[in-house]
């Protein structure tokens, strides 16, 4: 006979109350990033907006990072839930360091090593609530992936997230082809983005486009793109048909 | 592939921001030109001040179907009311049939609205009408998903007996201090504006604008910023000596201390150079601050 007190059971399916905290819906979240290959690497660009619901609360949020030597990473979703990724692939890329054996984890390990923690995580219901687009060079091979909440991942000649698959994805189908320029792959990623400042509510004007080649990593300055409203149509649409549109 | 991004079924709403604001001798209407559809935007240069009669106009917000519908019915009673009253409808009268509208149809309708005119009798006038019909004249009325960014403002910048010029300015600037951090309000800022000569309709795109916090000046491309070249540094530090070669950098996004990759020593970053900041110059060799870790020491490949 047992004269301790045993714990009740505490058997939980889901989880404890020990738990980590959970996500279940975002809050402070970016919007699109878009990214292509291009004749001497990857390009990426993302808006620079913090949006709070429909609320733009912040403007200066950089969604574009490297990592490691070759890879670059842009995300979109909820912001906190970015910057742990953050954490950790800074974790990861030392420990490679750590083995100082000459070799560096390349873009196609680290968009493994993300699919694994995105996935791993939406088994436990418990999401990382992103879209993440990685894109690198190493030794000449070029790599652009994409990964998400729910850990879908594939890689392609461009890749998007949110609003960028349905507004991007058919500009850089009609327009991207293999050995783009560096300029020409600018102007292609700047038509999408001003799309996307046109027609998705939480864009915000103020983006970076960040390249990444053989010798590394660079990411623009943050700037504003020019909108055009001097249509004709626009200026006295309701004439004629006062109360509509 | 993601989840909740254009939900192409939702209603058609005007997140809107509309304004409308009294004067000396009138009234100047306001409004921003985005309906969305969830969080797609499906017009991007809407009209949302809508002509009533030729002295009353109102401000639309809320629901695309709803406003549009009521907008309507208010239109073609005040024209049977403008006939069999012999001469123009006044203010009052056209705000109050909307009143009726929204009060007794209150729990089909989800729209809110601000009439704004002018008559012989009293003048310019300022109805608003939020959701469950109440009528209430004011000064000023402001309405939409961005009013809720300009009560400080308008708490602030608000006073009786402005000039034309004032009014309408006071509506542009506001208007465009609500899309600024409104995502359901964008596109252009349009002005109508009533008085005893008659209506004036005005149009704002962007570049017509201030910027405000945290907004930079519109250009046409990276392209032109990269070839404009490089500004002067800043005084009182020295070029990187591997400025030249090194080509792993990045542009920081305000000029603080931000570290260079490659080399993993405290430089301070400005534009397109590298520039050693004198006070960290001691840390050079080895892991600098924050998220970063040395992997590429001097003297190694």
């Amino acid at each position: 006979m047992n004269s301790v007190d045993s714990k009740p059971a505490t058997s939980s399916l889901i989880g404890s109350e020990a738990d980590s905290q959970r996500t279940l819906y975002p809050y402070v979240t970016g919007t699109s990033v878009v990214g292509i290959k291009y004749k001497d690497g990857i390009l990426l660009a993302a808006d620079m907006g913090g949006s709070y619901g429909s609320t733009l609360r912040y403007k200066s949020v950089e969604r574009l990072k490297p990592v490691g030597k070759h890879s670059l990473i842009g995300g979109s979703g909820e912001i906190s839930d970015f910057q742990e990724i953050m954490r950790y692939l800074d974790d990861l890329i030392l420990s490679d360091n750590m083995w100082d054996d000459g070799n560096s984890l390349g873009p196609k390990e680290v968009h493994n090593y993300l699919t694994r923690i995105m996935y791993n995580r939406r088994n436990k219901f418990n999401p990382l609530w992103n879209s993440l687009v990685l894109g690198g060079v190493k030794n000449g091979q070029k790599y652009l992936g994409t990964v998400n909440m729910i850990g879908v991942h594939y890689e392609d000649n461009h890749v998007a997230t949110g609003f960028g698959n349905h507004l991007a994805r058919p500009l850089l189908r009609d327009e991207w082809h293999e050995n783009l320029t560096f300029e020409e792959g600018v102007i292609l990623l700047e038509k999408c983005m001003r799309v996307l400042l046109y027609r998705d509510r939480s864009a915000v004007n103020k983006l970076q486009i960040a390249k990444i080649t053989e010798e590394g990593v660079t990411i623009s300055p943050p700037y504003a793109l020019k909108t055009f409203w001097n249509f004709s149509a626009f200026e006295n649409p309701t004439l004629g048909a006062e109360g509509s549109w | 592939m993601d989840v909740s991004t254009g939900d192409f079924n939702a209603p058609h709403s005007m997140g809107t921001t509309i304004i409308g604001v009294t004067y000396n001798g009138g009234v100047v209407l306001g409004a921003d030109s985005r309906t969305s559809t969830g969080m797609y935007v499906a017009n991007r240069a809407s009209d949302k001040i809508t002509k009533l009669t030729d002295n009353v106009y109102l401000c639309r917000s809320g629901s695309a179907a709803d406003s549009q519908i009521v907008s309507d019915y208010v239109r073609y009673f005040l024209h049977q009311h403008t006939i069999q009253l012999g001469q123009p409808a006044t203010v009052k009268v056209a705000a109050n049939l909307a009143r009726l509208l929204s009060y007794n149809n209150k729990n089909m309708l989800q729209t809110g609205l601000i009439i704004g005119g002018w008559d012989k009798y009293e003048g310019g006038k300022i109805y608003g009408i939020p959701l469950g019909g109440t009528l209430l004249e004011q000064p000023f009325a402001i309405g939409g998903s961005g009013s809720s960014y300009l009560y400080g403002f308008f708490d602030q910048a608000w006073k009786e007996g402005m000039t034309r010029e004032e009014a309408e300015q006071l509506v542009v600037k506001a208007v465009s201090l609500a899309i600024a951090r409104d995502g359901a309000s964008g596109g252009v800022v349009r002005t109508v504006t009533i008085n005893s000569e008659g209506v004036t309709r005005n149009f704002y795109p962007s570049d017509k604008l201030s910027l405000w916090h945290e907004e930079l000046e519109p250009q046409n491309s990276l392209l032109d910023i990269l070839s404009t070249g490089s500004p002067e540094p800043m005084t009182g530090l020295s070029p990187c000596p591997r400025k030249d070669t090194c080509k792993t950098f990045l542009f920081p996004v305000h000029s603080t201390r931000n570290l260079c990759l490659k080399y993993q020593c405290s430089y301070t970053l400005i534009s397109n150079g590298c520039y050693i900041n004198p006070a960290m110059s001691s840390q050079e060799s080895g892991t600098g601050t924050g998220r970063n870790f040395a992997y590429v020491r001097e003297g190694q490949t």
